[in-house]
């Protein structure tokens, strides 16, 4: 078996059998996407769709932390590292998991946004959440980037959103933000903004396997 | 084969392993003694790749050089830490089955419920490692080890908390291994009667 298949399904299996990071990453969405819910007035801001974004922004990193944190705690990740695996292989294994599990954790935000903020994508929520699983690619590459960098130090469980987010807001949540909303508005950015997205996403996963092997 | 010469290795300002050198030939069995603290596991963990070395004039398994070569030398060594890692959410034969995977030798169920019987945990291998005990962990890293027919061993005590059937276990597997040509380098604090020779690491040296 190809060792990017068999890290991907270790990450799946080690995830579904404790459910430790998908459920209160998904518990912590539906509070934040209920606390905006109460606390924002504005039309202009609950009509659009950069409530969405920030919230698997937010929780999705927060999943991310966690199952490198996890993987540092127990120290399996020496286990990984002894493996006679190429870095880049060991990178693209965690991303590749930790994107199914952000796939999870989006639909799950995406359905509660959907509910409580009464469906502003109308007939397009089908593209517009399309669009949301593409921009998990970029969230897993960078945040998995930064967990396997930040996490080692101390504090790295929030080293890593902090280092991720900069770089993941004026990038891939701005490109998936400016797709949902022409899909709201109905403008014709919205192919140039998907174009940017999974421009995004290509520099983002091949400049990660980039790193991670040079850094060895 | 090991070869160390001139090997450095610091943690910040302290000089952890100064000019060390080493050579543990095939089919030999060499200990590392030292007090706690004296460097034995920055040791095992930089000869394994897991540690970058300082500096050195040689660092070479089977004449692979550790950092250049790094994926070569890894596919060629077995390393037991002295507190095995495992996944509490695996199985004991999931574990070792998922350690086999990443390995490029073609391996079956069937040859990791071998090595399982082999250390004595065949009758737990369904049951999740969270469950075992540290002896049971430590024979189960110790199958980790030797599952993919390294021609080097790196064993950082592997007889830790392990009981009488256990340490037996493993004393037979290390003769064996020695016989078959591996190249075993061990740490502990115990007199090991099978070893061909004991060092004891002093002041980032062996002597």
């Amino acid at each position: 078996m190809n060792p990017i298949t068999v890290l991907l399904k270790k990450e799946l299996m080690v995830e579904f059998r404790s459910l430790q990071g998908i459920i209160p990453s998904a518990l912590l969405s539906f509070m934040i996407l209920m606390s905006l819910k109460f606390s924002i007035m504005d039309s202009a801001v609950i009509e659009k769709s950069g409530i969405l974004w920030v919230s698997i922004l937010l929780t999705g990193l927060g999943l991310i932390t966690h199952t490198a944190t996890r993987e540092m705690e127990r120290k399996t990740i020496e286990t990984l590292r002894l493996a006679p695996i190429t870095r880049y292989e060991l990178y693209l294994g965690k991303v590749f998991g930790s994107m199914i599990l952000l796939w999870i954790l989006s639909t799950i935000i995406f359905l509660l946004f959907v509910v409580l903020f009464e469906n502003v994508f109308g007939d397009e929520w089908l593209t517009a959440y399309i669009v949301v699983l593409i921009g998990c690619i970029g969230l897993a590459a960078v945040g998995n980037l930064a967990a396997s960098s930040m996490t080692p130090l101390y504090g790295g469980w929030m080293l890593t959103s902090l280092f991720s987010i900069p770089i993941l807001l004026f990038t891939v949540i701005e490109a998936g933000i400016k797709c949902t909303d022409s899909l709201i508005e109905g403008s014709s950015d919205f192919q140039i903004a998907l174009m940017l997205l999974c421009l995004y996403n290509l520099v983002f996963v091949t400049g990660g396997a980039w790193l991670s092997e040079i850094s060895e | 084969m090991i070869k160390l010469r001139n090997f450095f290795k610091s943690f910040g300002p302290k000089r952890v392993l100064k000019s060390l050198d080493l050579e543990v030939n095939s089919g030999e069995i060499v200990v590392i003694k030292g007090k706690n603290g004296s460097g034995k596991t920055t040791l095992f963990k930089a000869i394994s790749t897991l540690d970058r070395p300082d500096d050195y004039d040689v660092a070479e398994i089977d004449d692979f050089d550790i950092v250049s070569n790094s994926e070569e030398v890894r596919s060629r060594i077995g390393f037991l830490s002295h507190n095995p890692p495992f996944y509490p959410e695996f199985t004991g034969l999931e574990n070792l089955k998922f350690w086999l995977d990443l390995n490029p030798r073609e391996t079956d169920l069937t040859y990791a419920k071998e090595l399982l019987a082999k250390v004595g945990l065949i009758s737990f291998g369904d049951n999740f490692a969270g469950y075992y005990s540290r002896g049971m962990i430590q024979r189960l890293g110790f199958a980790m080890s030797i599952s993919h027919s390294p021609t080097t061993l790196l064993l950082d005590e592997p007889f830790t908390s392990l009981d009488d059937e256990g340490s037996k276990i493993i004393k037979e597997h290390l003769i064996r291994l020695k016989e078959e040509g591996c190249s075993i380098l061990l740490s502990s604090h115990d007199k090991i009667s099978f070893a061909d020779r004991t060092l004891v690491l002093e002041d980032g040296a062996l002597k």
